[in-house]
């Protein structure tokens, strides 16, 4: 009722909006009903210490991929944990008579303020570690090594006074909606992590806490620091998930879609169009191939949903691991890998391909932001093949056929992309089976690191396709996992793809790791991965992004 | 007691990494006492909070001493970390 609530405003920390039910995390509980069981033993203390130490470095481990000034944060904290003159501090204190919390909170509060009175900016942010170590130190204490995020179940805007970073990382980022606290600033760890998971927040907001107290939904816009407490109706109309805020990146960042409901899910997400729209699911598990109708209604659908961004439509990509029953292989196939799939079994059934290029022309001529990507390319002849069909479809349509593009996943294709000039307008770099033809090495299997895209020899390989296409006038996208990989993307745009697409829950950390590097680190530490002796090395050089 | 004088020849400091790498290298010797001295003020080298308070510039003349068993192999390690510019194992 009422209309919708004036906009508080804050800080902003972290740029996307993001709407949905509030989550208000609770205070750190302080003292009054559960009295500190073994708080007042000095052994304890030390224990207890070790113990959230170690959860800390633990946390930062399993985030050091996706998450790496997150992890160098938690890595900081621990060692904070086992800083001998805090402990010795605290230890002292309750010799004294204090109570545990007198004594852990007097402690770091000590050191927090001698670390604000050098009054530089990077003490002050050591002195709000400090004083989580101090939080995280006595709920350890007292027997509860919880997060205060445990609660959070559902994905929401998560409203406190403050959050620490071992919070924060204590749970999946996709439950994270958007962040939002009364304390802490733009350079504060609560931001730096936002921006580095890509989440919306918006920081220093006075009243957030008391605003969200009866407030089932809000929304955030983490660009310009305004937050929204809504009402029930509200909420239930906005509960839109959460939209990245994509524009300053060296490179766009496209989804991967499976379906026209994910291309849908994409644009709320705010990517900047589909690199890669699988065609799959309009002939799997049915009896028969699709019409032209149906599948034109469904291309348009994508397109509508993304426009003005592009949407590169794979034609049909099946055989191998993705059989067609009513597509049973024209002969025995020892080893379908190598089989007839991707282009060699779509051009060889007009029934797969006549519908598909029927429909794909006549949607392209509505659309222009619809674009073709043929799949397992290896031959020119393929190419001119394909060409000549768009073609003779677009003659009878009177229509222009689509831009039509090629996804590179064979190494012969990759080192001679020249040869395909004129045949196709773009490339999309097909990692993930660009990398198995590579190393003869099946990805599901898990070989390993060294047997993975960042063997410097499969880094070489994606280098020099980029460069070839580009001679060639060719539009480079890549499509494959690589790409949705902080580690990976740095790579890629150094290399100097013009665009990544990615699964959209990639989007998010993908934009946060490039949001801090720009082109030029990208580029050094591309050629540095591709120098290195092995996978291993050439994944640290492109962590640190030097 | 055997005293070393280093120059922090980087460009933070005894902050951030660096501050931690020294900290981490210091904390390896168990049975040894480090003190970090910069002008009049001295500091435990395996305190990290200690430490940043130490307000070690980069450019910094520090004088570290240690104590104990492994003294001369922890001044050694300390000595190698910063004249090698803080470069990670």
């Amino acid at each position: 009722m009422g209309g919708s609530a004036p906009a508080l405003r804050g800080t902003p920390a972290s740029g996307g909006r993001a709407s949905g039910p509030v989550f208000l995390v609770p205070e750190a509980s302080s003292g009054g009903s559960a009295p500190p069981a073994a708080g007042t033993d000095p052994e304890a203390v030390g224990r207890a210490a070790e113990a959230a130490a170690d959860r800390l470095v633990q946390l930062a481990r399993e985030r050091a991929g996706t998450a790496q000034s997150a992890a160098a944060i938690l890595e900081a904290q621990a060692m904070m944990l086992r800083d001998p003159s805090l402990l010795s501090g605290i230890r002292d204190r309750l010799a004294s008579g204090s109570s545990a919390e007198e004594a852990v909170v007097g402690a770091a509060e000590t050191f927090a303020q001698q670390l604000e009175a050098v009054g530089d900016e990077y003490l002050r942010q050591r002195a709000a570690d400090v004083r989580d170590v101090g939080r995280l130190l006595l709920t350890q204490l007292r027997g509860g090594a919880a997060s205060r995020l445990e609660g959070l179940t559902e994905p929401a805007v998560v409203v406190a006074h403050d959050l620490a970073p071992a919070d924060t990382l204590s749970v999946d980022p996709s439950l994270l909606l958007a962040v939002v606290t009364e304390t802490g600033g733009p350079t504060s760890h609560a931001a730096i992590i936002a921006r580095e998971l890509g989440i919306p927040a918006v920081v220093r907001l006075a009243g957030a806490v008391e605003a969200a107290r009866g407030a089932p939904g809000a929304s955030v816009d983490g660009t310009v620091g305004e937050v929204r407490f809504g009402t029930a109706s509200e909420v239930r109309t906005a509960a839109g998930g959460r939209r990245l805020d994509l524009g300053a990146l060296p490179v766009p960042l496209r989804a991967n879609a499976g379906s026209p409901a994910a291309v849908q899910a994409a644009a709320d997400a705010g990517a900047l169009g589909v690199g890669l729209l699988r065609t799959e699911f309009l002939f799997l598990g049915r009896e028969e191939p699709v019409s032209e109708d149906e599948q034109a209604a469904l291309y348009a659908a994508a397109c509508s949903a993304m426009a003005p961004h592009p949407v590169v439509v794979r034609t049909l990509d099946v055989g191998f691991d993705k059989p067609l029953p009513y597509v049973p292989p024209e002969r025995a196939e020892p080893n379908p890998a190598l089989g007839q799939r991707g282009v060699r079994l779509w051009l060889a059934h007009e029934e797969l391909w006549r519908p598909q290029v029927a429909a794909l022309v006549r949607v392209g001529a509505a659309h222009p932001n619809l674009e073709v990507m043929i799949p397992m390319v290896a031959t020119r002849s393929e190419m001119v093949d394909v060409g000549t069909r768009f073609q003779e479809a677009a003659g009878r349509q009177g229509a222009t056929p689509p831009r039509l593009g090629m996804m590179v996943e064979l190494p012969a294709a990759a080192v001679a992309l020249d040869r395909f000039a004129g045949l196709a307008a773009f490339v999309s770099l097909g990692t993930n089976d660009l990398t198995q033809y590579a190393l003869g090495a099946d990805r599901e299997l898990d070989w390993g690191v060294e047997l993975t895209e960042y063997n410097p020899g499969v880094l070489t390989l994606l280098a020099g396709a980029i460069e070839g296409a580009h001679r060639a006038g060719l539009e480079v996208g890549v499509c494959g996992e690589l790409a949705g990989q902080p580690e990976g993307a740095t790579f890629l745009v150094g290399a100097g793809a013009d665009y990544l697409s990615m699964a959209a829950g990639s989007l998010g950390p993908v934009a946060g790791a490039l949001g801090r590097r720009d082109a030029d680190r990208c580029r050094t530490a591309a050629r540095a991965a591709q120098a290195a002796r092995d996978a291993d090395g050439a994944l640290r050089l492109l962590r640190e992004g030097r | 007691m055997p005293e070393i004088s280093l120059k922090v020849d980087n460009d933070v400091g005894l902050h951030a990494r660096p501050a931690a790498l020294f900290v981490q290298t210091a904390a390896r010797f168990q049975d040894t006492t480090i003190e970090v001295r910069n002008g009049t003020a001295t500091c435990d080298a395996k305190s990290i909070l200690q430490l940043l308070t130490l307000g070690v510039g980069p450019g910094t003349v520090i004088t570290v001493r240690a104590e104990g068993g492994q003294a001369d192999e922890a001044l050694d390690a300390l000595r190698n970390l910063v004249e090698g510019g803080f470069s990670e194992g």
